[in-house]
């Protein structure tokens, strides 16, 4: 059975995921931060990683580098709920939607996703990934 | 009108009046006194020398010798002499003058005359003489009439001269006052046509007085100082007016995209707590919906809630559609008459009957640089709110492009190119309050279900990215007006 490890700092996001890919028939582990999650990973490593990017404390981004340092073989699917409103609120020095998830490919997700997504939208993606 | 006695002529009339009410009486009191002792004096010393004269030549000659050649003596002293009468007595004797009677009183009036002070006006002499052993007198009525005639009429004449000067005096005086009061009326008359407002008017005085000259030269200088410090401070003020208007301005345009900027950020924490929500609803009711047998009656209810938070999610998205970084979208010169009408091209075909369309747009060249399709969106959406304003009365939209350029406050003293396009609609219009928010995301006057108040927001953001401004002009009842500015740029793709 793939296994599959959540990150994010919301409980019922960790939650809603881990109860939809347990049905679609993954193992679902979860972390509520970066640094557990690193330490899950490393300790259990899953076929597929699941990670928000904006979390509190060590953030996504810093997370994924980690993992596709320790494992260059890791599959890892990031997803942001958005940024800052662009046009109005926009700072240069601020990292908006697209900026995050561009960032986050570059530091080595497989796959980006925009939260919400839909049950659908997730299950092909892991699939997706496994199947590579 | 001021009182007579505060003014200048008046001041010196009264003045003047008052000496001469005192000065002519007192000299004439002592030119009289000083007339009439020199006329006493000299009459009463010519006739006692005359009645000296007289008894020597009685002493010495012989007139006395018989009373015919005394008598021809008298007649000569009384025709002569001018005496009323003259007598001598001679040996117990008194003979008179023949051509003037002799009065009876001549021996008792003796020397006790004295001059202007008898009631016959004769001053009345005697002399005692010697002759031959025997003492005689002689007696003599000098006749003061004709003096003191003259006198009288030399007091006259001092009266009159009196009376002369006092009046040329008063006269002198007033004309004198008046020749100072008139050149310092007018210079006054002046000052005051300066002091209303008339800083034009030449402050001179028709005198020749040094003092006068000197004064009107001096408040002509004056008015020249004044005259230049009052329009030197007019420029000032009305520097400092368009200063402030153009700061209030800028605080205004700041204070507004502070706003705009504040609310965007809030948008942007706002879609990224909403989208973490909605991430959960979504995949919570699709596991529900696979639980829920097709008849039961809570699958309706959970799929509202899918299809619910699935609108959320979608309002959610076109509030982040523009929140790409600017390198995503193309950044080359374009014209943006190809643009509008393209636009134009679509819109017309869904533009109501009721709705005219006044295009004034041309081809302008590749003036201005971003991405056209972003431009395009603008467009279609200011085009789609006019039409909104007017869906019930119908009217005319105006769509004008221009380029121009403008003076930026902020900026050095070169003007910039610019490019302008005008989006007019003749509908309902909105209040000040409205036309201060419509630019922020979420604001909507539309009915719930209309509109997400995101579209103008957008349009916002977008011309922003392009460096640009977009600023409404709005009456109720009267239509509104959008104006978009842009930096235009040259041929060579710089931006001038």
């Amino acid at each position: 059975m793939p296994s599959v490890l959540v990150i994010d700092d919301e409980q019922a996001i960790r939650e809603s995921i881990r109860q939809v890919l347990t049905r679609a028939g993954f193992e679902v582990v979860t972390a509520d931060n970066g640094i557990t999650g690193a330490e899950c990973y490393f300790e259990h490593p899953t076929d597929v990683v699941i990670v928000d990017i904006i979390m509190p404390g060590s953030d996504g981004i810093a997370l994924i580098k980690k993992i596709r340092a320790g494992n260059p073989d890791a599959r890892i699917i990031a997803m942001t709920g958005g940024g800052n409103f662009w046009p109005l609120g926009y700072k240069p020095s601020t990292l908006v939607t697209d900026a995050y998830l561009t960032l986050a490919s570059q530091s080595g997700a497989d796959t980006l996703m925009r939260k919400p997504f839909q049950r659908q939208a997730l299950i092909e993606s892991v699939r997706a990934l496994l199947d590579r | 009108v001021p009182p007579f006695q505060n003014t200048l002529v008046g001041r010196l009339a009264i003045l003047q009046f008052a000496i001469h009410l005192v000065l002519p009486p007192v000299l004439y009191y002592r030119l009289d006194t000083m007339l009439r002792r020199s006329a006493s004096q000299t009459f009463t010393r010519h006739a006692h020398a005359y009645v000296t004269a007289l008894t020597h030549e009685l002493e010495l000659a012989d007139v006395l010798q018989s009373p015919s050649r005394t008598v021809v003596f008298l007649d000569a002293i009384v025709q002569g002499g001018g005496c009323s009468y003259a007598a001598i007595e001679y040996r117990g004797r008194l003979l008179g003058s023949s051509v003037a009677e002799t009065p009876e009183w001549v021996q008792r009036r003796g020397n006790e005359s004295v001059f202007g002070e008898s009631a016959d006006d004769i001053y009345a002499l005697s002399e005692q003489f010697v002759k031959s052993g025997a003492s005689g007198a002689i007696y003599l009525g000098f006749d003061m009439r004709g003096t003191l005639r003259q006198l009288r009429e030399a007091r006259y004449q001092i009266i009159i001269a009196l009376i002369v000067y006092a009046m040329a005096s008063v006269a002198a005086a007033v004309i004198f006052a008046r020749l100072v009061s008139r050149p310092i009326t007018q210079l006054q008359k002046a000052s005051r046509r300066v002091a209303m407002g008339d800083p034009a008017e030449r402050l001179g005085a028709d005198s020749t007085m040094v003092e006068i000259v000197n004064l009107a030269n001096d408040l002509e200088f004056m008015r020249g100082e004044l005259v230049g410090s009052a329009a030197l401070l007019r420029a000032e003020m009305s520097q400092r007016e368009s200063e402030r208007v153009q700061r209030v301005i800028l605080e205004d345009r700041l204070r507004h995209e502070q706003r705009l900027a504040t609310v965007g950020t809030f948008a942007g924490g706002l879609a990224h707590e909403i989208n973490n929500t909605l991430l959960p609803m979504l995949l919570y009711s699709e596991q529900a919906l696979d639980d829920i047998a097709p008849e039961h009656p809570a699958r309706g209810n959970v799929e509202q809630i899918l299809v619910a938070a699935l609108r959320a999610s979608d309002v959610i998205s076109k509030l982040l559609a523009f929140s790409r970084p600017p390198e995503k979208h193309r950044l080359e010169p374009f014209d943006p008459a190809v643009v509008v009408n393209e636009a134009l091209d679509l819109f017309s075909a869904l533009t109501p009957a009721n709705i005219e369309l006044k295009i004034d747009v041309g081809s302008r060249g590749k003036c201005v640089v971003g991405d056209p399709t972003l431009l395009n969106q603008v467009v279609l959406n200011l085009f789609t709110n006019a039409v909104y304003a007017m869906r019930d009365t119908g009217g005319t939209l105006s769509i004008g492009l221009t380029l121009g350029e403008i003076m930026l406050p902020d900026q050095t003293a070169l003007p910039s190119r610019i490019v302008e396009l005008r989006v007019k609609d003749s509908g309902t219009g909105m209040s000040r309050e409205t036309a201060e928010r419509i630019f922020e995301p979420f604001f909507t006057t539309r009915e719930v279900g209309e509109g997400t108040g995101l579209g103008l927001s957008v349009v916002h953001g977008i011309i922003t990215g392009m460096g640009g401004s977009i600023t409404v002009r709005s009456e109720i009842g009267h239509g509104a007006e959008f104006i978009i500015v842009l930096p235009m740029v040259t041929d060579a793709g710089e931006t001038s």
